[in-house]
């Protein structure tokens, strides 16, 4: 195969685009912008044609490529992503302190997206990964806070050191970088093994956002710029799925641990690793739904629904039937569409009205009514509800977990399940719903550049409500190449392990009840009219909209019975300061400008010397 | 080849001071010369590298004579310490004046003290560096911090002076081959007796390279330094100890598993406090002065592993990046008034292309892929874990976790305006100085340039980059041209 | 297809004449318990085709499109339950379905109702999202139970399930516990007090209805039927065995339906924070212990 079409010429090409980029935001910013759209654009369109081609290995110096099934399913969920947000950037050059920046990093990002999820070694896969991870840190600060870029880069570190430990480990047992090699070496051998599922598993619980290491997403997700929030939500944060699925299922954890199952003979026996990420899996959805109930700014609650999505995906892994595993593909493709178009329409808000606070937002469907139509059919998706793609994957964990009787776990993620109505609403209510601002009077919809990818990404996401089995068959065959059974898909029907469902079918009679609905709304007579301000208020006189806009602490009830609940943040916040503290300390003790108290310690250690060294 | 280079290496920056105190007003010109000319020679002696060379002063056949030594680790070390010396120099020139003959004696003394092959000669040069330090130091115009480098600094020297004269008493040579021939063929068992020197050496060589406890010098000395006295003390000075260091530890420690234990744990509780030191510090020349502090310990650590060429490619990572990182926080420093890191918000958004350096530096210290530092960062764990060292990577791998934190709170301070919670918008920035740009500008750029080649070539090179030699590689690629 | 189709309607149309009779029996029965006449059993007939006849008001698009997705939503739920052997879409009436379909009912409800601009209309959701997270967790707790005891989450499989030999083989039986936390949910469900906070008339003007007038109204009160509908026989088909004869299935969807009404009617409401804390103690602690002696010790499969 020629390389002008390969994997190492998507990712070369790309870099090429980022300088390009560069140098052209310098001349003209919307220019560059228009290269990251072009970039992503045309790295999709090869990554499409790509599909034929996978399972080719290409190399790239000492750089090896594989485009496994897995790795394209993921590359080209990324490169959508990137690619509907990067209209946005055209709009957001004149707000970001560094354009050129931006442009060059964005694409150095995307670059790095597809050689991570496409590197046959796994020292190409740390570099990419790593890519990523220096590239959006720094596009982070260009948003609202630069102490978020710190958190992010923190953690993520953590995760990704922990993988290059992992990989060098077992790179000097095996004396091989190969993943395939590798993780096949690992699994004939328990320590070996152990390593790879540790190193790897934290490099994807971090990058996923799983408890206890979720606390970078609503910082970074947050507060990065508005045209970024959606690739760190929708995309990077989807690679540790991947890192999950290489360490579960690709190794196969599940079966190397098999003899320390617990609840062996049981549906629900699974190895002790396994269960420890259902457990962290459980408490991540739990923990985000509750903090983003409790948020007031519209982004950040987008981000800790994240956390509670990051929650599904893992346990759908760490289940590791082919149910779960599906259904967890199937939730990190469903959710990567909704949160990238939740996001875009924040970023939408933003642009128009310059606020992400729910407090000062509201009545923005009267203005911007095709914003609201995309944030509405993202979070019916992000909520599980038909006839959305996140319905589908949604009832495949659920059902994979009933039919293995997790209790516990089937509670953490009903509570989840429900409770995402609950935060998905919030936005809805306060921002797009209620009484207009009279200050917001003026605000016209979003530019027609903008529409293009937010109704996009809507489009996709009913079509793989009402059609999942496209994606499904595809995921099916990962399943497959994985050692893992295939997915049950007959025609439009998937059958699960206690239930079929036909998505189409949901589909078709809910649009069958909307139309008797809108039937019965039009043959009935006609309503008047009336101003939003025309409302009930129990006889008092009210003139000011921002006064009837039910908004601010809006779940209050609710919140207070968990406001005294721990606090991760408080948690990190603490060890940060501790090691402030003793770095202080070793400061003050070590290097204080008083000869006399640095020669007693040199004489301690020369004592110290001695006596250690005469033992 | 000419091997007379090597002696002229010390030589001619020692004749330049010679010259520079007689013809005071041409002492710029000299000290140029002699920059030049090391350069030149160490080039030179690079390219007709072809096998280890001992030059004999006075050609006394060793152990009787003093003797320099020319294998691919000094080699590595001149070149590195000429260049980088050379570099400085010419971006700090604005504050040589007055100060060309100590710069000239300083480049002897590590010349020196990297080439010699002879103990006490290597405690001469130190305290001839050492001593070109002190009066550097100076320029500080704080002299409390400059009289407590001082005293330690002395103390240093005495206790390796002491080292240094018990195993001459040991061995009866003060040649280290010598020494390291008869360490082999006495019978008595060397390595408890050597505890007392070795200590005592390690000991003094500590203080100069920077390990806690006894770096308290360190911190006065350089958060006020101007960008040619700290940057020095950063890069050209510390590397030149460490290379001592590394030699002495390769050759001379014949350590017992206890002594080992003793010495890494002082090396890796440098690494691991000084990070966290750094970590807690808001100045920008203190974080770097921390980090240069547990860089050295992670050297030290990982020579005391007997991983030489990993602990050179830390040395090279460290000393580069350290250059361009402290002679632009120096230089921004003097220039502003400040180096506080929140007084220095958005300051490289006037200034890019120095911004880009200092963020490609800073990268590479960090030990980000595509970055020189990565290369160096692999090959370090990927040559522990072969040693089967595991807890030594893990201390690395989390050290590293702090320290890109501060790394990474740097920069985005530096590029970026704006209170949290606020937009980071190019118009609220503050006007920043930055004068003399020109030459930083070139060299920085080309620096930098080199740290990203180094970074990304070696991954599309070569197959074994992770794992690579680095002697070997300078005879095979340098030598071989 | 097309038989499926017209099943469904057909069980739609079943649903709104008996619920909505039932509604007014109901009243009936509720103004006796309080020493009234009531009104006539077909009272709520009328009230609907009132509110529909007469010209409301509008407070927008969104105000329209929320009552016309509720409804919708909703009767393509009833559309797919089993009723007296009946069922549209034979394998496909999956308990999850119902779950989530009804919730675009709600939300498009919710949506309308916030979209008037009134603020009690967002309060009243607020609350009533909150209550569902109240019942809904230890319900589907429990549902875990049945479908993992059964290995069927098919609404129709599991009727069938419990009919092989009469009552001994009914969820009532071989879950008792879970049957109470299910009823306890029910009544969440249905609004009935102590659960009635999210429509509070006294408190909030009926909270997410506050704004509603004319077909608007009567659309959604049509909409109020049919959830009523789908929640009792949601109880009926999966704890009391459903029903083989249409006679069956009235007798317990009536003892189901009134029962929850007199249970309203005797007990004061609670505060929404009170909602949540008795539903995070009680029911939920049955449940999981309902759904561990399924899947651990195997009671009741």
């Amino acid at each position: 195969m020629d390389f002008i079409l390969s994997v190492p010429a998507i990712v070369v090409g790309l870099f090429a685009a980022a300088v390009l980029a560069y140098l052209l935001t310098k001349a003209n910013k919307i220019l560059g912008a228009l290269i990251t759209v072009l970039g992503s654009g045309a790295a999709l369109a090869a990554m499409l044609m790509l599909k034929g081609d996978i399972n080719s290995v290409q190399s790239l110096g000492a750089l090896g490529f594989k485009l496994t099934d897995y790795g394209w399913f993921f590359s080209v969920l990324m490169l959508l992503i990137f690619f509907s947000v990067s209209f946005f950037n055209l709009y957001w050059m004149k707000k970001i302190i560094h354009p050129a920046a931006y442009n060059f990093l964005y694409l150095v990002a995307l670059a790095g997206t597809v050689g991570a999820f496409t590197a046959k070694d796994f020292i190409g896969l740390f570099i990419f990964w790593e890519t990523i991870v220096w590239a959006s840190m720094f596009i982070i600060p260009f948003g609202k806070s630069r102490n978020a870029s710190v958190v992010y880069y923190a953690f993520s570190a953590f995760g990704s050191l922990s993988m290059l430990f992992g990989i060098l480990y077992l790179y000097s047992k095996t004396g091989s970088f190969d993943i395939q090699y590798v993780l096949e070496q690992a699994s004939m051998n328990t320590t070996y093994a152990l390593v790879a599922f540790i190193t790897i598993g934290i490099a994807g619980l971090v990058k996923i956002g799983v408890f206890p290491f979720h606390l970078w997403l609503p910082k970074a997700h947050g507060n990065a710029p508005d045209t970024f929030s959606p690739i760190l939500s929708g995309g990077l944060v989807k690679a540790g799925g991947f890192a999950a699925f290489l360490a579960v299922i690709v190794m196969p954890s599940y079966k190397v641990f098999a003899s320390n199952a617990l609840f062996l003979g049981r549906e629900l026996a699974m190895p002790v690793p396994n269960y420890i990420l259902v457990f962290l899996g459980a408490v991540s959805i739990v923990v985000g739904t509750l903090m983003a109930i409790k948020s007031e700014d519209f982004k950040k609650l987008i981000a800790y629904s994240s956390v509670a999505n990051g929650g599904y995906i893992i346990i759908g892994i760490a289940i590791a039937d082919s149910l779960s595993v599906g259904g967890a593909f199937m939730h990190m493709f469903a959710h990567a569409l909704a949160s990238a178009a939740a996001f875009l329409s924040a970023a939408a808000v933003v642009h128009r009205t310059g606020t992400t606070k729910m407090s000062e937002l509201g009545g923005l469907i009267h203005r911007m009514p095709l914003t609201y139509l995309v944030y509405l059919i993202a979070i019916i998706s992000m909520a599980g509800i038909p006839p959305m793609s996140g319905f589908i994957s949604k009832w495949m964990l659920f059902q994979s977990m009933i039919g293995k009787g997790m209790v516990f776990t089937a509670a953490a993620a009903f509570f989840g399940s429900i409770g995402s109505f609950l935060y998905v609403f919030r936005p809805l209510s306060a921002v797009f719903l209620g009484q207009l601002s009279p200050k917001h009077e003026s605000v016209k919809e979003a530019p027609f550049l903008m529409q293009v990818p937010m109704i996009g990404l809507s489009l996709l996401t009913l079509l793989f409500g009402v059609f999942p089995n496209i994606v499904l068959r595809f995921i099916s065959d990962i399943l497959k190449t994985a050692g893992l059974d295939g997915l049950t898909l007959n025609g439009l029907v998937i059958s699960g392990t206690n239930g079929q469902l036909n998505p189409s079918l949901v589909s078709l009679i809910f649009g069958i009840g909307f139309f008797i609905a809108l039937i019965i709304f039009i043959i009935h007579p006609k309503s008047r009219k009336v101003d939003l301000m025309d409302t009930y208020t129990a006889s008092e006189f009210i003139y000011t909209p921002e006064l009837l806009h039910y908004s601010y602490a809006f779940y209050a009830p609710f919140e207070r019975l968990y406001e005294n609940a721990p606090s991760t943040e408080k948690w990190y916040a603490a060890l940060i300061k501790k090691i402030e503290e003793a770095g202080q300390l070793v400061s003050y003790t070590f290097f204080n400008n008083k000869p006399r108290i640095i020669v007693f310690w040199m004489v301690c250690a020369v004592i110290a010397l001695l006596w250690g060294g005469s033992l | 080849m000419n091997t007379s280079f090597i002696i002229l290496l010390i030589a001619v920056p020692l004749g330049a001071a010679f010259l520079s105190v007689l013809v005071k007003k041409l002492g710029k010109y000299f000290l140029g010369a002699a920059i030049g000319f090391n350069l030149a020679a160490s080039g030179i002696l690079a390219y007709d590298y072809v096998s280890p060379v001992i030059y004999e002063i006075g050609g006394f056949k060793p152990p009787y004579g003093i003797s320099l030594v020319l294998d691919e680790y000094s080699l590595l070390g001149i070149l590195l310490l000429n260049v980088v010396f050379a570099l400085i120099a010419i971006m700090a020139c604005k504050y040589i004046k007055k100060y060309e003959v100590v710069l000239s004696v300083a480049l002897a003394a590590l010349n020196g003290v990297i080439l010699t092959g002879d103990l006490f000669n290597l405690f001469v040069f130190m305290e001839i560096s050492a001593i070109a330090a002190y009066i550097l130091t100076t320029m500080n115009k704080n002299i409390k911090y400059t009289f407590n480098y001082l005293v330690l600094g002395t103390l240093g020297s005495g206790l390796l002076l002491f080292g240094i004269a018990v195993i001459y008493n040991m061995f009866g040579s003060l040649n280290i081959m010598d020494i390291q021939n008869r360490m082999a063929i006495i019978s008595y068992p060397v390595a408890g007796a050597l505890v007392l020197p070795l200590a005592l050496i390690f000991t003094g060589l500590s203080v100069e390279a920077k390990l806690l406890p006894f770096s308290g010098w360190a911190r006065g000395v350089l958060k006020d330094s101007n960008s040619l006295v700290g940057t020095l003390i950063v890069s050209a000075f510390s590397a030149a100890v460490l290379l001592a260091f590394g030699r002495l530890i390769d050759s001379l420690f014949v350590m017992s598993d206890s002594l080992l234990i003793v010495f890494t744990v002082v090396t890796v509780g440098t690494l691991i406090l000084a990070e966290i030191a750094a970590f807690s510090k808001k100045n920008l020349r203190e974080i770097l002065l921390f980090s240069s502090i547990a860089q050295s310990g992670l050297v030290v650590a990982l020579f005391l592993q007997g991983l030489k060429s990993a602990a050179l490619l830390v040395l090279i990572n460290n000393v580069i990046s350290k250059m361009i990182l402290f002679t632009l926080a120096a230089k921004i420093g003097e220039d502003n008034g400040t180096d506080k890191l929140e007084d220095l918000k958005g300051v490289f958004l006037k200034n890019k292309v120095l911004g880009f350096g200092f963020t490609a530096a800073a990268m590479s210290l960090i030990g980000l892929p595509l970055f020189f530092g990565f290369i160096a960062k692999a090959n370090v764990l990927v040559s522990l874990f072969e040693a089967n060292n595991i807890w030594l990577p893990m201390v690395i791998l989390i050290v590293s976790v702090i320290e890109g934190a501060y790394v990474v709170r740097m920069l985005t301070t530096l590029w970026n305006t704006g209170e949290e919670g606020e937009l980071a918008k190019a118009e609220d920035a503050k006007q920043y100085k930055l004068t003399n740009k020109v030459r930083l500008t070139i060299i920085i750029t080309i620096a930098a340039i080199a740290i990203v080649a180094a970074g990304i070539l070696p991954l599309l090179q070569m197959n074994d980059w992770f794992n690579f030699d680095i002697l070997s590689f300078l005879t095979d690629g340098l030598g071989g041209v | 297809m097309i038989t499926g189709i017209l099943t469904g309607f057909g069980i739609l149309l079943f649903a709104f004449v008996w619920q909505t009779s039932l509604d007014g029996i109901n009243r009936k029965i509720v103004g006796r318990f309080q020493k009234r006449i009531g009104p006539k059993w077909y009272q709520q007939f009328r009230d609907i085709f009132k509110a529909l006849s007469k010209t409301g008001v509008t407070h927008g698009w969104v105000f329209d499109f929320g009552v016309m997705m509720a409804l919708g939503g909703i009767m393509a739920t009833v559309m797919f339950l089993p009723v007296v052997g009946y069922s549209a879409f034979p394998g496909m009436d999956n308990f999850f379905i119902f779950v989530y379909l009804l919730a675009v009912g709600m939300l498009g409800m919710a949506m309308s109702s916030v979209g008037s601009g009134n603020p009690l209309a967002g309060i009243g959701v607020m609350r009533a999202l909150t209550q569902m997270v109240g019942y809904e967790v230890p319900f589907m707790i429990v549902i875990l139970g049945i479908i993992f005891g059964h290995n069927t989450s098919s609404l129709s499989e599991l009727a069938a399930i419990q009919q092989a030999s009469g009552i001994m083989t009914w969820n009532l039986v071989k879950m008792p516990i879970g049957t109470v936390v299910a009823y306890i949910s029910l009544l969440g469900m249905l609004g009935k007090k102590p659960f009635e906070t999210f429509i509070a008339p006294a408190e909030i003007a009926s909270g997410p209805m506050v704004e509603y007038g004319g077909k608007q109204l009567g659309m959604l009160m049509i909409m109020h039927e049919f959830a009523t509908f789908i929640e009792v026989t949601l109880f009926v088909t999966l704890f009391l065995g459903g029903a083989t004869t249409l006679f069956g299935f009235i007798a317990k969807y009536f003892v189901v339906y009134i029962l929850a009404s007199l249970i309203s009617n005797a007990l004061a409401r609670f505060k929404i924070d009170q909602v949540i804390k008795f539903y995070y103690k009680v029911p939920i602690t049955l449940a999981i212990v309902q759904a561990l002696m399924v899947v651990f010790l195997g009671w009741g499969v």
